[in-house]
């Protein structure tokens, strides 16, 4: 992996291009929208951009952006402009749509879960970070990230029939 | 669970190019400047100029006097004029020394906590119970024992349970906190009067004159801020009065008066107002009847009691003219006791300080008549009006016909 600047605003491309599927992915598990999927995903990269951080190494900035993702997305969903407010375009009201039919039903099975299951599960399957990863980025203790994870994945089964299990 | 699925899933969700362009030409564009918030600023600008404000006030209450003539325009008793209280005395004996600083100037206030004398206090402790050995051990410790105090600690024994309210114990004890305590040797025992209620004791009132003047000579005239005064007491030690604004744990002015006097039998005592204080507001009245002779009508006399830490004001009568200046010279009105009847006034060191009689509206009565004419007496002795002095005859001695008395030539019937 090539070595870029640990210091925010330089190599811009570079670290998008390197980031942008975790942020996007992260934001579009927590937002459940890909519009506010968006939005989350351009305010995230601005304010890294104006931040003027510098990082110990390269998974403290992984670590920072994950967590900025989360902060945004909650301010997105949150605001009372957007829980008072009607989508008139298309594309909002339409659900994330994957090519294949089962991985459909996997996403409507994890946008069901409650947050607090929904992004360990997320991290620990789609973007694969350890339990540690996962602890620093929600804020929460390893021992609850593991609770969620055994509590989401037995609901998760059962919303699947154990479908996509590898058992 | 599926990986492939997940990692199927995973390519999926990225970002459109759409998007990924338009961040990209976002974060292409020079960084705007914030707009500076000129609200934020001029509303920090007003909590630090309110602080600084309200720092200011606090500052300038720390002076008493500014700051009541601050709040003054603020109260709505100025717009109804303050009038400075005063005291009616129907039978005033004494009399007030002008401009009296020394040490023993203080007036003989009727509200002043008089002194017992030793006869006073040995009769007092016999009719209380207390045996002569008692009594005698009691004197050799030297409280000065008041006549208030003597009542008070009567009355607190009276309504004690103990079977012996009035031993010796108790009465050390009330003394210990109740009277004023040396500042190391211990009080002499009083064995006599002295004129002006003093008392001769094992210190003589000379020690305390000296201790006086060994103290004025280090102040060369100038009054610092902490002395609010001195006087002898009634067995003649020094009472050097501190001004209680002073740290109270603070030892060191007492110290530097016991090194000034190089005495240890120099007492302390704390009042409100400094020496300095008092001699500024006497001067102010000093000046008042010049510039308001109104006011000036109507004073009697002033003078300083260091004692009481106040200046007494004797007024001949009463008017509103007067109270309002005195309040205003006196806001805290604690400063001047002003008392309202017949008292005259005398100098310093004139000889005969006895009452001067002050006719209404302020006017002296000379000395050298009676204020009332006496009734000539008669008593029955013939005496002849031509003899009397010229002023005393009736204005009709030298007109008025002479009484016929003779009646022996009188007939009825001559005609």
């Amino acid at each position: 992996m090539e070595a870029l600047p640990l210091r925010a605003g330089g190599e811009m491309d570079a670290i998008i291009d390197r980031y942008q599927d975790t942020v996007y992915g992260l934001a579009l598990a927590r937002t459940g929208s890909r519009s506010d999927a968006d939005d989350v995903f351009q305010e995230v990269f601005l304010a890294y951009h104006q931040c003027g951080k510098t990082f110990r190494d390269e998974e403290h900035r992984k670590a920072w952006l994950l967590r900025t993702t989360i902060n945004q997305s909650r301010r997105v969903t949150s605001s009372s402009w957007r829980q008072k407010t009607v989508p008139l375009s298309e594309r909002e009201d339409v659900p994330v749509q994957f090519q294949e039919p089962e991985e459909n039903e996997v996403w409507t099975a994890l946008q069901s879960l409650a947050e607090d299951y929904r992004l360990p599960i997320y991290l620990f399957y789609f973007q694969e970070l350890s339990t540690q990863e996962i602890a620093k980025v929600l804020a929460i203790r390893p021992g609850a990230v593991r609770m969620r994870l055994t509590r989401g994945r037995e609901q998760l089964r059962e919303k699947l029939k154990g479908a996509y299990f590898d058992e | 669970m599926n990986k492939e699925l997940f990692d199927s899933m995973r390519k999926q969700m990225t970002p459109s190019p759409e998007i990924r362009a338009a961040l990209s030409e976002t974060l292409a564009q020079p960084t705007k400047k914030r707009p500076v918030p000129w609200k934020k600023y001029t509303a920090l600008a007003a909590c630090a100029a309110l602080v600084i404000g309200a720092f200011s006030v606090y500052h300038l209450s720390q002076d008493h006097e500014k700051w009541l003539l601050i709040t003054k325009n603020f109260r709505h008793d100025d717009l109804v004029q303050q009038l400075h209280s005063y005291v009616t005395v129907d039978d005033l004996t004494g009399f007030v020394l002008e401009n009296a600083t020394t040490a023993t100037g203080g007036s003989e206030g009727s509200d002043q906590d008089m002194g017992m004398t030793p006869e006073d206090l040995t009769t007092a402790m016999l009719d209380a119970g207390y045996t002569q050995e008692e009594i005698d051990e009691y004197q050799s410790i030297g409280y000065q024992m008041t006549w208030a105090n003597w009542w008070k600690f009567v009355h607190q024994q009276e309504n004690s349970e103990g079977d012996d309210p009035f031993n010796l114990d108790d009465l050390k004890l009330f003394s210990q906190k109740e009277l004023y305590v040396n500042t190391g040797a211990l009080p002499a025992p009083n064995t006599g009067d002295l004129p002006g209620g003093a008392y001769v004791g094992d210190v003589p009132v000379q020690v305390g004159a000296e201790d006086y003047q060994k103290l004025m000579e280090h102040f060369n005239g100038a009054y610092p801020d902490w002395y609010g005064g001195a006087y002898l007491d009634q067995s003649g030690r020094l009472v050097v009065q501190l001004v209680e604004d002073k740290d109270p744990g603070d030892k060191s002015l007492e110290l530097q008066v016991l090194d000034w006097t190089g005495s240890d039998t120099v007492m302390f005592s704390s009042c409100k107002y400094s020496l300095a204080q008092l001699s500024e507001l006497m001067d102010r009245l000093n000046a008042l009847p010049d510039s308001n002779p109104e006011c000036g009508d109507v004073m009697a006399g002033w003078g300083i009691n260091e004692e009481a830490n106040r200046i007494e004001l004797t007024l001949t009568q009463v008017n509103n003219s007067i109270l309002v200046v005195l309040a205003k010279l006196d806001p805290e009105d604690d400063m001047i006791l002003v008392q309202v009847g017949q008292r005259a006034t005398a100098d310093v060191g004139t000889e005969d300080p006895a009452v001067h009689h002050v006719m209404p509206g302020g006017v002296p009565v000379p000395d050298d008549e009676d204020l009332i004419a006496a009734e000539p007496y008669y008593d029955a002795s013939p005496y002849d009006l031509k003899e009397l002095p010229e002023q005393k005859q009736p204005a009709f001695v030298d007109s008025a016909p002479g009484e016929n008395t003779d009646t022996s030539a009188y007939d009825p019937n001559a005609k």
